[in-house]
């Protein structure tokens, strides 16, 4: 059998550092889905196993609720098979209990296509050639293995088991006892499973050759490792090791940048460097951490260039420039004025900002910062 | 600049053309009355300058003569640079103007204009004519009138330029001014965009704080929303745990099981319950048998021990009354023998008690007759001294010499001793040396032999045997008044009966003895009749004598009544009453010992008669009770013997144990479900069966509360609404925080910019204070000038008196510092080589003698480097200033 694995849809999230470029990411995961409907059609399929974290928040807006349904009913013939997540557990108030209330209510119009696993109990898939273990958390932070039921289950002689889980693996990440949702590396073997479809982790990782996480199908933080994917999983048989092969369906990069900056040559090199970032800058998005220090001329340009520039072209330009000095030269000090109160007040904030101690620094190197684009708005320096 | 000559034509009131000429490079005076035209001359000095030839504006207007419609005509003549400039211009009809230059260059119409201004840095003038804005430096030197009080104005634009430009020239630093207001200005904009004069926010820096603080409050109740939810949830969860539990069919399978159990187990211990009652009851009825048979017999054995007692008790009774009776004789036998006792003894007291009484009559009258006696005594002692006291007042008769009388006399004595000598002194001595007895005779009478001496007072004749007769005749004047005085006493004395004063001192004695002897037997008579208020008897001889008569009329009659012809004597009446006395209190003794006695018999008597009573009814009682018991016994044995008693006693004992075995035994089978255990095992078990129903009932009707609530509140999307306000908080908290970072950055610039300029202006406006200083120093010694960012004199700092408001100096000295302001500038103006000259119109006006003295050499010290003019109408005081004097002379054609 052919199947597709994803997970960690995150329906729903808000993304707080990009103000206008929210909705955009928060659009794109409902597109992911039809991407994802897509690669089904496409890879002929059918059957697509999403290992939980459907939503971001356990009590979304109707909206929000129905969002994903309504991309999943598009793909008539592609049966998705959904089970909750910590971020989304099925719980009296959670999703899925208002789902189920909706399907009901609704019966026919409820799109047959959509399968929510709610109970921990085999369920046969493609035909009857395998059989499903889908694992159900009921709680956002379970002390016990969801999947830990799967090695008793029982399920027609000769069917693949395919288990789909929501949790960590404690031989990566965090292995505190405590870690909710913990799941055993060796579930495959000891609950002969044919393949354990894993969600929870952001990016692609595999386990083991039976058992792997999808990752999230578009990235949602700039700390993801290898998302942006979903695997097609094929399974000759109930004993047969499958055969994963990854598909891109994330649209947007993230990027994650540690820049030191100490002239104009860096800015350009800097620039240089967004700039030929792979694929359309408009689908990249950038946190810049720049240290360094530069003269106010330089800063100027810096933001000009860099702040202004690049950051219209990226989705997404998350400056973090606390690490970027202030480095005023006496040629910044002669551009604000030759001579008078002006510069007066500019030496003096230039003191004040290189000082090692003074805790108004910061506030005074902005200051300056700002007096050198005041004047050199103005009529520029009075000359002798 | 230096003016030299001004030339007027058709302007205002001059409509002929007038000149001045001549005008030196210091202090020039033009002085005039009113009327006569010199701010005419200035208005004409404003115009050629700086309105435009071509000008229609009103200013030019008014530069036409007020009669006729004619073109004024203006010229000036000034050095500048190197060489003298002519300017010339016509205006109102077919105006020109021409600026002729020292090297002879001349510039026609606008160009003469354009390099007019550029020579003396002014602005071109507008369609409304010229402005104190395009006037520059001239406008704040040259003074109209009314105006002299007024500060230079520098704040325009070509003004404050051209001072600015000398200022920082001559500081030799850039001050920056210009474009650091703007920067100011742009700072403050910006940071009046995001706060209030108060730094309250404002505008969306404002509208960021207020919806933080809304989402805050919007997001603390979703929270709470949410934790109820999550809570709700909770409870729902373990709800239908404990609901899915009380519903489980094998709990309540198990749970009827139990329950028939205990119902099986509660009919077997009722059923061993009703054998053992069975048992029991037989078992009880050989116990009320032994107890029937066990209480006949002890009935039979306490009947029989109650009449061996009572039988005891009855002869015991017996003996009591024998003896009561024998003890009640005695008594009465006694009592009769007390009573003759008694009577004998009640007669020998009654005689004792007369005896007595009569012993105290005895006594009474001999106690009256004593008191009567010695009433009598005091009577005859009282009589007696009455007596007396009528001898001594006879005799105070005879004597008549008093008190009174003895001091008169007294006086009288000591007079006529008083009067004696002082007629002796006054005397005559006559010493006699007589050889022969009564060889001489004086007055008759012979003078003893010897030396005697003799003082006469009176004439004396001396008879000298033989010889003859000698009178001695004393002169004494007052002679008969000492006879008189002599003469009082001896009537005194014949008055009294007495021959001398020591016979009436012997009378005055015995008279006072008298009167002693009087007093005293008064006295005797008050102390023998004192009186005695306890028998009613008053003082005076006359109430004893009473007293007395009475109290032997009484004393007679008592001796009478006893029989008495003589009382005996108060001992022997004593001891008689003492005999009686004790003769009656034996007597009365006797009789009370008597009747003691008598009432012992008589108590007795009463207790022999009760216990004689009480002893009869005992026995009595005792012999009832005997017959009674000794019935009872015989009717019991009558209808069952004692051997039969006996017998049926030892069957039903035999009885009782058997059943008492049988119970022991039931008891040891006996199982510890018994039914009471069983009821409360039962009415738990329903209890629990009903619970749960109830449980049940109600678990069912909160999860559907609760899922009613969930379903609510988790439809409402509270947690996708919780992200994006979060989000919008942080993203709005982030904005605040840039909002605050900017105010504190404009904050920081404009403070940084302010000081600094403060600093700077202060080195900037030394050239001024420096030029103002030492004219200032003129009018008052010491004092400095503080200006402001608009280079005005903002306060004077006198000695001892500190900083002054300018507007609070008075007028006078306000406009004196103005003056010496514009001095000041146009020096510096001068000294950094721009045209500057001062023009002062009718200034000074408000000055007094002194100050204007001082203004004066102020104006001539101030002229050696600068161009001044003054015009006046006080010619006579500004003749004292001195300076080169302007005449307005008239242009002729020839001229």
């Amino acid at each position: 059998m052919r199947f597709v694995h994803t997970a960690d849809w995150q329906i729903g999230k808000n993304f707080r550092f990009a103000d206008d470029a929210s909705q955009v990411l928060r659009d794109e995961r409902l597109e992911a889905i039809t991407r994802l409907g897509e690669l089904a059609r496409s890879q002929a399929a059918f059957d697509v196993l999403v290992a939980g974290d459907v939503f971001e928040v356990e009590t979304p807006s109707d909206r929000t609720l129905r969002q994903p349904i309504e991309r999943m009913r598009a793909f008539e013939g592609v049966r998705w098979h959904l089970v909750p997540g910590n971020h989304d557990p099925h719980t009296p108030s959670g999703p899925w209990e208002r789902l189920l209330r909706i399907a009901k209510r609704e019966r026919e119009q409820f799109p047959p296509n959509v399968h929510m696993h709610l109970t921990p109990e085999p369920v046969p898939i493609a035909d009857g050639s395998a059989c499903l273990l889908p694992s159900v958390l009921t709680r956002r932070h379970a002390a016990n293995d969801p999947t830990a039921w799967m090695d008793a289950a029982e399920t027609p002689e000769g069917a693949a088991r395919i288990g789909l889980a929501h949790g960590s693996i404690a031989s990566f990440g965090n292995d505190a006892a405590d870690t909710p949702n913990r799941i055993a590396p060796d579930r495959p073997s000891r609950a002969g499973l044919a393949y354990l479809a894993l969600g929870d982790w952001h990016g692609e990782k595999v386990i083991s050759d039976r058992c792997r996480y999808a990752g999230t199908p578009e990235i949602d933080d700039f700390s993801v490792v290898g998302g942006g994917l979903a695997l097609v999983v094929d399974i000759e048989s109930a004993h047969a090791p499958p055969v994963v092969t990854a598909h891109r369906i994330g649209r947007f990069s993230w990027h994650k940048l540690d820049v030191a900056v100490y002239g104009s040559q860096d800015i350009d090199s800097l620039e240089a460097r967004l700039r030929g970032l792979s694929g359309e800058l408009g689908t990249q998005l950038v946190w810049l951490r720049v240290t360094g220090a530069l003269s106010l001329d330089e800063r100027v340009e810096f933001d000009r260039r860099i702040r202004q520039g690049v950051g219209s072209a990226l989705r997404v330009l998350r400056l973090d420039d606390a690490g970027l000095l202030s480095r005023p030269t006496q040629a910044d000090l002669t551009s604000i004025d030759y001579a008078g109160f002006v510069r007066a007040a500019a030496d003096r904030l230039a003191a004040l900002a290189t000082s090692e101690t003074d805790p108004q620094r910061e506030i005074a190197a902005l200051a300056l910062q700002r007096l050198f684009v005041l004047a050199s708005q103005g009529s520029g320096a009075t000359r002798p | 600049m230096k003016l030299r000559a001004l030339e007027l034509e058709q302007f205002r009131k001059f409509d002929r053309p007038v000149r001045i000429s001549g005008l030196s490079d210091g202090l020039n005076v033009l002085c005039g009355p009113n009327e006569f035209g010199k701010s005419t001359l200035l208005a004409a000095v404003r115009g050629v300058l700086f309105e435009r030839h071509s000008s229609k504006a009103e200013p030019v207007r008014k530069m036409q003569p007020l009669r006729g419609d004619a073109a004024p005509r203006l010229a000036m003549e000034f050095d500048l640079g190197q060489g003298c400039w002519r300017i010339e211009k016509r205006f109102m009809h077919k105006p020109w103007a021409r600026l002729t230059g020292p090297d002879g260059a001349s510039f026609e119409a606008d160009a003469a204009e354009e390099e007019l201004q550029r020579l003396l840095g002014f602005g071109a003038a507008g369609k409304k004519g010229a402005t104190a804005e395009q006037l520059g430096i001239w406008g704040a030197l040259w003074v109209s009138q009314r105006q002299s009080v007024e500060q230079p104005d520098f704040t325009s634009g070509l003004a404050r330029s051209a001072v600015s430009h000398c200022l920082d020239t001559e500081v030799g630093v850039l001050t920056g001014s210009e474009k650091g207001q703007l920067i100011l200005q742009a700072a403050k904009k910006q940071l009046a965009d995001l706060v209030d004069g108060n730094r309250k926010p404002k505008g969306r820096y404002k509208e960021v704080v207020g919806v933080i603080g809304e989402i805050s409050q919007r997001l603390a109740e979703l929270r709470e929303r949410e934790q109820r939810l999550a809570a709700d949830c909770e409870d729902f969860r373990r709800k239908s745990a404990l609901c899915r539990k009380a519903e489980d069919p094998e709990d309540a399978r198990q749970q009827q099981v139990k329950l028939s159990e205990a119902r099986r187990l509660r009919e077997a211990a009722q059923l061993f319950d009703q054998k053992r009652a069975a048992v029991a009851a037989q078992h009880a009825h050989a116990a009320s048998k032994v107890v029937d048979a066990e209480r006949e017999r002890d009935d039979r054995r306490n009947r029989r021990a109650n009449i061996a007692a009572k039988d005891g008790i009855r002869n015991e009774a017996d003996r009591t009354v024998k003896a009561a009776v024998n003890k009640a004789k005695e008594a009465q036998d006694a009592l009769a023998s007390y009573r003759s006792l008694e009577t004998a003894a009640r007669e020998r007291s009654t005689t004792a008690a007369d005896a007595l009484r009569k012993q105290w009559a005895i006594r009474d009258a001999v106690q009256t007759g004593s008191a009567l006696a010695a009433l009598k005594s005091s009577l005859d002692s009282a009589i007696r001294a009455q007596e007396g006291i009528a001898g001594f007042v006879a005799r105070l008769g005879d004597l008549k010499v008093d008190k009174d009388r003895i001091d008169e006399i007294r006086k009288a004595a000591r007079d006529r001793d008083a009067a004696h000598a002082q007629l002796q002194a006054q005397a005559t001595a006559i010493d006699f040396e007589v050889e022969a007895a009564r060889c001489v005779m004086m007055d008759g009478v012979a003078v003893a032999q010897g030396r005697t001496s003799v003082a006469v007072v009176t004439p004396t004749e001396l008879a000298l045997a033989g010889i003859g007769r000698i009178i001695v005749r004393p002169a004494i004047p007052d002679l008969q008044k000492l006879r008189k005085r002599s003469a009082g006493l001896d009537k005194l004395l014949e008055s009294v009966g007495c021959a001398s004063p020591e016979e009436a001192e012997q009378r005055y004695a015995e008279r006072a003895e008298a009167e002693s002897a009087l007093r005293n037997a008064r006295l005797d008579v008050e102390r023998l009749t004192p009186g005695d208020p306890s028998s009613d008897l008053k003082p005076g001889i006359e109430a004893l004598r009473e007293r007395v008569e009475v109290l032997s009329l009484q004393s007679a009659a008592s001796r009478r009544k006893l029989g008495l012809a003589e009382l005996p004597s108060r001992e022997l009446a004593a001891a008689a009453v003492a005999a009686a006395e004790e003769e009656d209190r034996a007597a009365r003794a006797e009789l009370t010992q008597v009747q003691a006695e008598m009432d012992a018999a008589v108590t007795a008597d009463s207790s022999a008669r009760s216990e004689l009573i009480r002893a009869e009814a005992t026995a009595k009682a005792a012999t009832a009770e005997i017959e009674r018991l000794t019935r009872e016994n015989a009717d019991a044995e009558s209808r069952e013997t004692d051997a039969t008693l006996a017998a049926r006693l030892a069957a039903a004992e035999a009885e009782r144990a058997t059943y008492a075995d049988a119970l022991a035994k039931l008891d040891e089978q006996r199982s510890p479900d018994t039914v009471e255990a069983m009821d409360l095992r039962i009415q738990r078990l329903e209890q629990v069966d009903q619970n749960r129903e109830n449980q049940i009932r109600k678990l069912r009707e909160e999860i559907i509360g609760l899922q009613t609530r969930i379903t609510q509140e988790g439809g409402a999307g509270l947690d996708e609404t919780i992200a994006l306000l979060e989000r919008d908080q942080e993203a709005l908290t982030q904005e605040r925080d840039a909002c605050e970072r900017e105010v504190r950055v404009l904050t920081l610039l404009i403070e940084t910019l302010t000081a600094a300029e403060r600093e700077t202006k202060a080195r900037y406006l030394a050239p001024v204070t420096r030029r103002v200083t030492p004219y200032l120093a003129r009018l008052f010694p010491g004092a400095e000038i503080t200006c402001d960012d608009d280079l005005r004199v903002t306060g004077i700092t006198r000695d001892g008196s500190g900083l002054q408001d300018f507007e609070r100096l008075s007028d006078g000295t306000q406009e004196q510092v103005a003056v010496l302001a514009r001095l000041a500038f146009a020096e510096m103006l001068n000294d950094q080589g721009k045209p500057a000259m001062v023009i002062l119109d009718d200034a000074l006006a408000w000055s007094d003698d002194d100050r204007i003295e001082r203004m004066f050499d102020v104006l001539t010290h101030a002229s050696a480097r600068i161009q001044i003019l003054v015009l006046s109408c006080r010619e006579d005081l500004f003749a004292r200033l001195g300076g080169h004097r302007l005449e307005l002379t008239r242009v002729t054609d020839a001229s």
